[in-house]
Parts: structure tokens; C-alpha cells; sequence
């Protein structure tokens, strides 16, 4: 039998119908791993003795044949934006370092309701905002892949950074990000793995500490696309406490997720086709993967997404401004740090100063000054206008095609030094295929489907379907991963 | 984006900065805000003054009073609390 970290969420089910193995041993097999792999930072918090109470529970329910669904008995890592209630939750910031919640996220409550064992909380960039996972009050989250010709150590991009980490590295057989610009998406292409972002308003917000409210949106990262239908399954639902949450029917996505794409129509954008993207990237998008569709029954048309070209200055307008507006609550008062001064406005300001770092601050001020007076129509309305016609322009797309694909990333995982000669835009160019996902509302996948020609590092396909079909966006992922 | 700019920006987000991170924050501010700037060649004349995109429309809740009963677990992450109150610097002379 193969070590029990390296099983799948739904070898894990065989198993544990079969009572081949507990909970309990799977669960210590990973708090093992993650103490052994501490080097990778993947966790900020690891929740060892909760663990093995949940994981106790799973086992007597196991014993007696009444597992309540398939994440019972399932270890898995949890962001550090979900509030979990009694345990620190800190986004991976200064202001937060000390802040346990008083109340658990919707999605992370479903998933202990499913039975779900949280052996932590990941690493992640501060508030979410960075694509490096370099930003994190708490250090770098590293990539288990290494750097082929060299060994050195690459990013694990971000800023689910620390998820991914945590799956890829054996460290949990699935994990919780959150994705406002790529933040699932990116890390997974980065380390190997499976990362979906659902529709927007199909999880629930409620809890997850707010970046860009209106594109935050939580999703699984898996080891495999079938792994990533399960979770999903018990992340996704309305609820009231989100008032952007959308009150429709969620299928088990497992259905007919081995179905193929024989007779779909896949649009590639052809104002990507000329995009600055890495060799071994482009021929794995425009040949390897538009090959394995075709020959499985696909038809790959070209299509055209004239506003693209605004998404990501769209996205580097609305993100922040949502940002500077989100991160005022942070002010010394009812939670998190606390730097005294002499009167109220001198607290806020050396809280504010000592408890944010550098990105975190960049974004507020450029969400700040996109907000103030003057410039407020000129940017924030304009880029408002902007994302609705890049909305308009998927919308049109999709009444002919049944999914659109595009690479997850220019260029595949870079070291941490590489990133240093990165000033703010060159990092803020790695999101130009996920953001304008995010803006549309829609829901994508990565998928991965090859290695690096020299260094073998991964490369991620990324398929955006219609809203809240994320069903059909599951299914041709599975037909990627099963030609490898 | 000069640095007086920068200086009203940061005050109004509650930022202090050191003069040496000003240089920095004024130079990467002025690179976004430039790089932003491409939106302004997007054409939106074909979209309603209305500029919101939540097609669905969000919901309200009924106005329905609730206890809660939270306040002691509420005030648990306050630094300075007094009793079931958060305390400020003083504000009034």
C-alpha cells in the first residue's frame, strides 16, 4: 500500500469504507509530514491536538458505518483569512497575529459539519494581496518543487501560497484558498496541483476576512480534479449571512465528471495568442492541450475578448479601493494590534504603520487615492464601466462556446531572488490571465499538464466556464489530467 | 505624484512614513497610477450611467431585532476593554 499522505481524497473514501485504515493514523501520518517539511512554512497555525480529536470522532464513525460524506476522516489545511472560531486567525498579518474569532466561516463550518479534519491554518500573503507568497508577516511559504538544474528553491506564487504548499507537499490531502485575482489558481499551476474558483456567490464570504469583497471567492485545491468536485461539494451552498450569495441549487459535481468533452466548443481568446509568455507555457496551451481536447471530441475555435487589455489595471483600481475601505476596520479598537498614542487619531496611525506591511500599504494607498476626490469618477466609476464590458464581452463568448482556455501563468515558478529584481506592475503582470476571471464573475480551474522543458517545474491550464457551471469546467479538466 | 500628494494620500489612510519609504511609495504609486491610466482610452459611452454590475440585485435582510449575546466574546479581542465597553484615547477635553 502506498504511504497514506500520498492518498487521494477519494482513495481516502475506499479506504475508509473498507476500514482498511483510520482517520486517526491518516491524520498523524500528516502531522508527521508537517512537522518533518516545516522548512516549507505551509502552516501558520497547526491544530495537532484538535486534529486528533476530529479525527477520533471520524474513526468511531467510520467503526460504526455512518460517515456523514466524503471529507469525513478528510485532513485538510485551511487558509488563514477563514475565521475558525477559538483559533487564531491572522491573515498572515502583524495587526492580526493575536486575533482569535469568536465565530467560524460558513465554509469552514460546512466542512466540520461534513466531518472534515483541519490539521491547521495555512500561510498565505498579508490580507491575500501578493502573488508570491514573499508578503506574509510570518515569511515565505516555499514551493516542495525544486528548481531542476539547480535545486533552488522557487515561490510557491500566491496568495494561497501556503494551501498549496500543504497539498503538493503531502502536508494535507486538500486545502481551503480563497481567490480575489488568481490566489487559487496561481499557486496551484505553481506547485502542480488542482485549484477551482467557483462563481461568485456560489460560497459563501461570510467569515473569510475581506480583501476585495467583490471578487473574493473561496474554492478547493486538490491533488486531483475529482478531489476538487468532492470538497467543492461541501464548501458550496446559499447563505444568508452573504448578502452576494446566490441562492441556486448546488449538483454533486462528481456526477458525470468523467463524461468528456466529445461535442463541447472551447474558445481560445485571441488576444492572448501574442501575449509575453513563457516557451514551454505557450506550446503547452496552444499545442499539448488543445491536442488532448481535440482528440477527445472537442472543437477549439478562436474567439475574441476585445476589452481584455483593461482587465488588469480594472482590477488594480477596484481591488485596492475595495481594500482601503475593507481594511479601515483595522484601527487598534476592537481587535487585533494595539500601538498606543496620545490622542485617538495618533492610535489609529501607529497601529495602522506597525501593523501593516509594505504591499498591504502600497494597496491602501493607491485604493485611497482612487477614492478621493477628483478622482474618484476618472477611476474607480470608470473601472466599475470597464468590468462590466469585459462581463459583457464572456457573456457574448459563451453564447457560442462551452468553455474558454488560456494558461493559468505567463511563466512558470521563480525564485524568491528573481522576484527581488520584480518591481509592483511586473508582479501585478503574473495575474493577466486569472484577474480577468475574477472581474467576469465566472468560475475557472488549473489544471496541470506538463513540466518545464529545463528546469521541470509545473505549468497550469486554466478553463473558465459559464456561471456556475462549474460541472462542465470539471469534466474537461478531468480529460487534461488524464493525459498526462 | 509628488510628495505632498503622497503626504494627503497617507493621511487620510491613516499611514505614517518614514523619508525613505516615501521615496519608494511615491515612485511605485506614480508607476501604478500610470499604468492605471490606460483605462481612460476605454470606451464605455455604450453602458447606462448606472455603474453597478450586481445584475441579481443584493439582498436586504428583514429588519428584525436579534440578541446575539455575543458582546462578552466580542470584546475578548479588544486590548483595553472596561467592562463590556472598548476604550479610545480621550476625545473630549
Amino acid at each position: 500500500m502506498s504511504k497514506l499522505t500520498d492518498l487521494t481524497i477519494k482513495e481516502l473514501n475506499i479506504g475508509y469504507d473498507k476500514k482498511e485504515f483510520k482517520a486517526s493514523e491518516v491524520t498523524e501520518a500528516y502531522l508527521k509530514n508537517i512537522d518533518a517539511s516545516s522548512n516549507l512554512n505551509a502552516y501558520i497555525t497547526v491544530t495537532a491536538d484538535e486534529a486528533m480529536a476530529q479525527s477520533k470522532l471520524s474513526d468511531e464513525r467510520i467503526g460504526k458505518g455512518s460517515r456523514l460524506s466524503k471529507m469525513d476522516g478528510v485532513p485538510i489545511g485551511v487558509k488563514d483569512l477563514f475565521c475558525t472560531k477559538d483559533i487564531r486567525t491572522t491573515a498572515a498579518s502583524h495587526i492580526l497575529d493575536d486575533f482569535v474569532p469568536p465565530y467560524e466561516s460558513t465554509v469552514t463550518s460546512q466542512l466540520l459539519t461534513a466531518g472534515s479534519i483541519f490539521l491547521g491554518k495555512t500561510n498565505l500573503d498579508e490580507f491575500a494581496m501578493g502573488g508570491a507568497n514573499l508578503t506574509s508577516y510570518f515569511g515565505e511559504a516555499i514551493n516542495p518543487i525544486k528548481r531542476a538544474t539547480d535545486n533552488k528553491e522557487v515561490v510557491t506564487g500566491g496568495s494561497s501560497g501556503g494551501s498549496a504548499a500543504s497539498v503538493a507537499g503531502g502536508l494535507a490531502a486538500g486545502s481551503l484558498g480563497t481567490d480575489t485575482g488568481g490566489s487559487i489558481r496561481q499557486p496551484a499551476a505553481f506547485t502542480g496541483i488542482v485549484g477551482l474558483k467557483p462563481t461568485y456567490g456560489r460560497c459563501s464570504r461570510f467569515g473569510i476576512i475581506a480583501y476585495a469583497s467583490s471578487l473574493d471567492q473561496a474554492g478547493p485545491m486538490c491533488k486531483t480534479v475529482e478531489d476538487t468536485a468532492i470538497m467543492l461539494n461541501h464548501m458550496a451552498g446559499f447563505d444568508e449571512n452573504d448578502s452576494t450569495s446566490v441562492d441556486i441549487a448546488v449538483p454533486d459535481f462528481t456526477n458525470g465528471i468523467c463524461d468528456g468533452v466529445k461535442g463541447m466548443k472551447i474558445g481560445i481568446p485571441k488576444e492572448l495568442l501574442n501575449e509575453n509568455i513563457d516557451k514551454d507555457i505557450e506550446q503547452s496551451w496552444k499545442d499539448k492541450a488543445v491536442r488532448i481536447l481535440k482528440d477527445a471530441g472537442a472543437e477549439i475555435v478562436e474567439i475574441s475578448l476585445p476589452n481584455l487589455k483593461y482587465a488588469l489595471a480594472t482590477y488594480y483600481i477596484l481591488a485596492p479601493a475595495e481594500a482601503s475601505s475593507n481594511l479601515a476596520r483595522y484601527d487598534g479598537v476592537r481587535f487585533g494590534l494595539r500601538v498606543d498614542g496620545d490622542t485617538l487619531d495618533d492610535m489609529y496611525l501607529n497601529t495602522r504603520t506597525a501593523g501593516f506591511g509594505e504591499e498591504v500599504k502600497r494597496r491602501i494607498m493607491v485604493g485611497t487615492y482612487v477614492l478621493s476626490a477628483g478622482y474618484y469618477d476618472a477611476y474607480y466609476l470608470k473601472a466599475l464601466k470597464v468590468q462590466k464590458l469585459i462581463r459583457q464581452d464572456y457573456l457574448n463568448v459563451f453564447k457560442d462556446v462551452d468553455l474558454i482556455m488560456t494558461p493559468t501563468t505567463p511563466m512558470p515558478a521563480f525564485t524568491v531572488e528573481e522576484s527581488k529584481s520584480f518591481d509592483p506592475i511586473t508582479m501585478y503582470l503574473q495575474d493577466i490571465f486569472t484577474v480577468p476571471i475574477n472581474l467576469a464573475r465566472l468560475p475557472a480551474i488549473s489544471v496541470p499538464i506538463a513540466l518545464s522543458s529545463t528546469e521541470k517545474l509545473p505549468i497550469g491550464i486554466q478553463l473558465v466556464g459559464r456561471d456556475f457551471d462549474e460541472a462542465t469546467i470539471l469534466k474537461a479538466a478531468k480529460v487534461i489530467e488524464g493525459a498526462k | 505624484m509628488d510628495r505632498k500628494e503622497v503626504l494627503g494620500i497617507a493621511k487620510l489612510a491613516r499611514l505614517k512614513f518614514e523619508d525613505k519609504e516615501l521615496e519608494s511609495i511615491e515612485k511605485d504609486m506614480g508607476q501604478i497610477i500610470d499604468w492605471i491610466d490606460i483605462l481612460q482610452q476605454a470606451d464605455v459611452s455604450s453602458l447606462e450611467e448606472n455603474s453597478s454590475d450586481v445584475e441579481a440585485g443584493l439582498r436586504v435582510r428583514e429588519d428584525i431585532v436579534k440578541i446575539s449575546g455575543l458582546s462578552k466574546e466580542l470584546i475578548r479581542n479588544a486590548k483595553e476593554p472596561y467592562e463590556s465597553f472598548f476604550t479610545v484615547p480621550k476625545v473630549v477635553d
